[in-house]
């Protein structure tokens, strides 16, 4: 796949992508800021701040119904843009996505992102769907288990929400929001990526018409290390909630402090690859777990990427928890590898990086993934999954799982039944 | 005339824009009810051929011929119902290793040839997902905008197709056994089917291979349903109001069109475009921007039924603002002054998605066979009778929505 990706640091620090595929027929803008909802802990201009959840997110909305342009969602709409914006816990994006106009659009979004109205009359306006937001995610079968997840894995975060809790938005001051605004919200801490079927030296002089009339923001503002330790706060935990069968979840705290980012990036796949081979779909481990009655039928897996930490999840819908736990123990502590197994797995890796050819999303949203998640602007190539056997044991055999949380999210009425 | 009769192919769409071949292979049979739960259990259980103990060899097969994906799914169209095969996999053109051969061939030992045990599909793996189903039945029932959605469909359109859930159908599940449901299958694949590629090039090397391993009978046309219209009538008023440990409420208003023709199918769905797509927004303003009632507000039709529904997650408290809201909204489309301006964003809106779907993959082969085999307008059609739909004809239209149902579901917990 051609690498038709381009790079332009602006004078004020924020650093523009541009990836052209002119076999496309659309154009998708999209500014990242790092700064999500995992962020509670900073120093702003000599004052340290530790703030509730739901800030990061709030700002998100805040930026999209209320910046000097206007609401971004209906003025895009009206320029027949699709648009949008999301907060994760590391990074909070505004995209959009057209074929004409975009232009007009991309100047609506910059206004709103660099420009916020921040009145009390916004400010109160904004929390009120998000308290509706609030009780959707409320009604998620997983939320309560997900929110004991993070007090047990950490000693140093008091994270429950990216969103927050309604008491915490109700609470929340518009001082407040500034701060996080002025801290977070910098070029510095951004990027812009343009893709597509588009004119670059068209929208380079665009972008940096825009900023050279931009107010600076001189503030300086920068987390605080929370200094978490390796170790996880609490082992396990048990969640009552409507359930059909248990779900029973590992978490492993992974220490990559040390890792550069290339390396990151190689543990990725690795990690993934083997966690594929051990509990994919199709593994022969998997199967004999469903033939023995110990899980119901899948075995989720993810990675999570954090600064100091990778969180690697195994959980499945159980029937018998105890032997799904030392199973899944016995493969993460006593690793094993097989040549044939992932020389399979890498084939389908590569055979599969030639859906990137199809779409731009699947070129740019990895691209993008790897900046947020392990600040390494890096456009995937096919060979980047062809590492080779003995450095994929090497990486898994340097990997630490012993620092681990184990969740259980049980059915009310098995309260009673439980002997864990 | 309720069939019509077309040819099996095979069609291409050529196509240079992607970097990979997909060939859906379309089993056309006679849909009924008392099947209705066969099909998902068969699309679970399809996963290797019997040439393959182990899901992990047929992982390994499937890897080594460069197959991509290798899936099954469903549709209904009035009285016959679609049986789907897809195979994607990389053009030759890209990786030489690839054998189109071998590729189709595997296809045709996973359609032809699934893994049995005892005549039957294994009776482990039946009642595995007999049981995934019953609990997934229960879950859905737990969740806000599922329950609600189903119910909302079971109270305003009952004994129709739209009604049709996976809940009402439950009691089915437990008349399958591995036997019957292979029974079921074997008729299924003993139909002729269609197929259709999306290829740069290779027609006529896959076309000497479909005959050689898919095509099976000798006839070349195969009869299949015309898409009709049931528009539903308005019989009388209802309310109802549920209660259920939800953190959200659900409140939704149904419409249905009266004296509802084919033509006013364009205008029923540029109402529900104007009410919820992104460049019109009339739902979004005035329940979220205008009156801070929600964070989700949207409305769905179905053309072919004469029938629009608006819907709003809200807090318990917020039920009767809501409802006035929504009530003024169904009046603003009389407006034809106000709807003017966000007819025409509508408009533009659905020719720019057109030009979008030129770079999507699915939807161009969606939009293939939807068009083949005659399941409606095409896009272009349709965006041409869209065209054509004037501020007037919102307002004569609205003036026809009928108010069939009123339903709320009252979430009792409260988030913290």
């Amino acid at each position: 796949m051609p690498n038709n990706l381009t790079t332009y640091v602006l004078d004020n620090g924020l650093t523009v992508y541009f990836y052209n595929d002119n076999n496309k027929h659309s154009i998708h803008a999209e500014l990242v800021t790092k700064y999500g909802g995992r962020y509670k802990d900073f120093i702003l201009d000599g004052k340290e701040y530790h703030i509730s959840d739901g800030v990061a997110h709030f700002i998100e909305h805040f930026l999209c119904e209320h910046g000097k342009a206007g609401n971004f969602l209906t003025l895009s709409g009206d320029n027949f843009i699709e648009s949008n914006a999301f907060t994760s816990l590391d990074a909070t994006r505004y995209y959009i996505d057209g074929v004409e106009n975009m232009e007009n659009a991309l100047n609506i979004m910059l206004t709103n992102i660099y420009n916020p109205l921040f009145t009390i009359e916004n400010h109160e306006k904004v929390k009120k769907a998000i308290y509706e937001e609030i009780r959707r995610s409320n009604d998620r079968k997983f939320f309560d288990f997900n929110v004991k997840f993070n007090e047990c894995l950490f000693h140093n975060s008091n994270l429950k929400s990216n969103i927050g809790t309604i008491k915490e938005i109700e609470d929340l001051k518009l001082e407040t929001v500034k701060a996080c605004y002025h801290a977070f919200y910098k070029p510095t801490n951004q990027f812009l990526i343009i893709a597509g079927n588009f004119d670059k030296e068209k929208y380079l002089k665009q972008i940096k018409d825009f900023f050279a009339n931009q107010h600076i923001n001189k503030h300086e503002g920068y987390l605080i290390d929370t200094k978490e330790p390796l170790t996880t706060k609490k082992n396990s935990f048990k969640v009552y909630k409507k359930t059909t069968d248990t779900y029973t979840s590992i978490r492993y705290k992974i220490n990559i402090k040390n890792l550069s980012p290339r390396e990151r990036l190689d543990l990725e796949s690795c990690l993934g690859n083997y966690l594929a081979i051990n509990f994919g779909y199709s593994s022969s481990l998997k199967t004999k777990l469903e033939k023995d009655n110990i899980i119901v039928e899948h075995i989720d897996c993810y990675m999570e990427f954090q600064p100091n930490f990778v969180i690697c999840s195994i959980g499945a819908m159980t029937k018998n928890e105890e032997a799904f736990v030392k199973t899944v123990q016995n493969v993460m502590n006593n690793k094993s590898f097989d040549k044939e197994l992932y020389e399979l797995e890498v084939k389908q890796s590569l055979t599969r990086f030639i859906l990137r050819y199809d779409s731009l999303q699947k070129t740019i949203i990895p691209f993008i993934d790897n900046i947020i998640y392990f600040d390494y602007p890096y456009l995937d190539e096919a060979k980047d999954f062809d590492i080779p056997f003995d450095k994929y044991k090497e990486i898994i055999s340097n990997l630490d799982f012993s620092n681990y949380t184990i969740g259980y999210l049980i059915d009310p009425k098995d309260k009673e039944d439980s002997t864990k | 005339m309720m069939y019509i009769e077309k040819k099996r192919g095979p069609y291409f769409l050529k196509n240079n824009a992607f970097g990979t071949i997909t060939i859906s292979v379309i089993f056309p049979f006679k849909y009924q009810d008392k099947n209705y739960m066969k099909i998902p259990i068969l699309l679970n259980i399809l996963n290797r051929s019997n040439n393959y103990k182990e899901k992990s060899d047929f992982k390994k097969a499937k890897i080594n011929n460069y197959i991509i994906a290798l899936n099954q799914s469903y549709e209904n169209v009035e009285n016959t119902a679609y049986f789907r095969f897809n195979l994607t996999i990389p053009n030759p053109n890209r990786i030489p290793e690839v054998s189109l051969e071998k590729a189709i061939a595997l296809l045709a030992d996973y359609i032809y040839n699934p893994f049995l045990e005892n005549n039957g599909f294994e009776e482990k793996e039946v009642q595995k997902y007999i049981d995934i189903y019953h609990k997934e039945i229960k879950e859905r029932e737990e969740l806000t905008v599922n329950y609600s959605y189903r119910r909302l469909l079971e109270i305003s359109a009952p004994k129709t197709k739209l009604s049709n859930s996976l809940k009402n159908h439950e009691y089915l599940l437990d008349e399958i056994t591995g036997q019957n449901l292979y029974k079921f299958y074997q008729t299924i694949i003993d139909s002729n089917p269609f197929v259709f590629a999306i290829t740069p090039n290779l027609e006529q090397e896959i076309t000497d291979l479909i005959n050689k391993y898919i095509y099976k009978k000798k006839e070349e046309t195969i009869k299949i349903s015309k898409i009709r219209n049931h528009f539903l009538t308005f019989k009388e008023f209802q309310a109802i109001t549920e209660e259920k440990d939800f953190f959200q409420s659900y409140l939704a208003l149904v419409y249905k069109v009266k004296d509802m023709k084919n033509k006013d199918r364009y205008t029923l769905y540029a109402i529900d475009r104007l009410l919820s797509s992104q460049s019109s927004f009339i739902l979004l303003k005035k329940m979220r921007l205008e009156n801070d009632l929600v964070y989700t507000t949207g409305s769905y039709s179905y053309g072919r039924y004469g029938y629009i529904a608006l819907t709003a997650l809200i807090n318990k408290t917020s039920k009767e603002k809501a409802l006035k809201t929504l009530k003024e909204v169904t009046e603003l489309l009389k407006d034809e002054k106000y709807i003017s301006p966000l007819l025409e964003n509508i408009k533009n809106e659905e020719r720019i998605e057109m030009i979008k779907d030129k770079d999507r993959k699915g939807t161009i082969i969606r939009n293939f066979i939807a068009d083949t085999l005659e399941w409606g307008d095409t896009d272009e059609q349709f965006y041409k009778k869209l065209c054509k739909v004037k501020p007037c004809d919102i307002n004569e239209l609205a003036n026809r929505l009928v108010l069939d149902t009123e339903y709320f579901v009252r979430g009792n917990k409260d988030a913290k």
